[in-house]
């Protein structure tokens, strides 16, 4: 079977890259931003290690439901609060979104055949920045929103950053170093194109 | 697009050597088995560089040298 990348496969690539980026913001901002405006209680997942009785009970107003993550309902949730909680998931729709504005300029350049020009290297490497920067933006984004959650959450001192790592966290900026790789292939084949140009 | 290349000083004869022999370009590109948009380019010193086959060919076809196809001006 003779794999190829058609007309239909740039276009539905296009549409689940669009596709992707509503889901997310839908997900991730929509829907909270609705449950605020109906004064629902703000409800969200804590990246702690405290444990109930360990560091205090949780403050008045707030019902902590352990499990193999703890979830915290903030019955009167302030605008500060909720704009907390949205806060990095804001900005990581608004990271994904340029993103998939860069990647579908550069889908359409490919498609026409002009994939090797100095404007795509720029988009490959923005899309790269973005990835790389955002990652280490969104990982920081959450770990002082997740540091008011707690502090709002818990009895005791207030928690500046509280973030847990893993692994997995170097998995985006790793591909986003792929990416810039990727840019200088694309570079080289800038290079090869202009000395073809003209070429009888 | 891409970066700068060097300037040249190569002019091409082809017209000369056209006219000389009575062909026209549509002709020559049947001959050589090059588009006539490419040898437009050539004509007009609009290439950048020449294939050493298409060289051969219209060698071949108009019955000459490389030398009297292509020269260069004095800087």
């Amino acid at each position: 079977m003779k794999l190829a990348y058609t007309d239909s496969d740039f276009q539905l690539t296009k549409i689940v890259g669009a596709g992707i980026a509503i889901v997310t913001a839908i997900i991730a901002v929509v829907l909270p931003l609705v449950a605020w405006i109906s004064g629902d209680p703000l409800v969200t997942p804590l990246e702690t290690d405290a444990v109930r009785g360990a560091v205090g009970d949780p403050r008045p107003g707030v019902e902590l439901s352990p499990g193999s993550e703890v979830i915290a309902q903030f019955n009167d949730a302030g605008p500060g609060l909720w704009l907390a909680s949205i806060a990095p998931s804001l900005l990581f729709v608004a990271l994904l979104a340029a993103v998939m504005w860069l990647l579908w300029r550069l889908l359409d350049d490919v498609r026409a055949g002009n994939a090797f020009t100095m404007a795509n290297i720029a988009r490959m490497r923005g899309i790269a920045a973005v990835i790389v920067g955002g990652a280490v933006l969104v990982f920081f984004a959450q770990g002082l929103a997740n540091g008011v959650l707690v502090s709002h959450a818990l009895e005791g001192p207030s928690v500046l950053f509280e973030a847990r790592g893993s692994a997995s966290d170097l998995l985006l900026p790793g591909v986003g170093f792929l990416i810039a790789a990727l840019a200088e292939a694309f570079r080289r084949g800038v290079q090869l194109e202009d000395d073809v140009e003209g070429l009888v | 697009m891409g970066e700068e290349t060097a300037e040249h000083r190569v002019v091409c004869h082809l017209d000369e050597l056209l006219e000389a022999r009575g062909l026209t370009l549509v002709a020559l590109a049947e001959m050589v088995g090059v588009t006539v948009v490419n040898l437009s380019v050539l004509k007009n010193n609009r290439a950048k560089a020449v294939r050493f086959a298409t060289l051969t060919a219209l060698c071949d076809a108009l019955g000459c040298q490389p030398g009297d196809l292509f020269t260069v001006e004095p800087a």
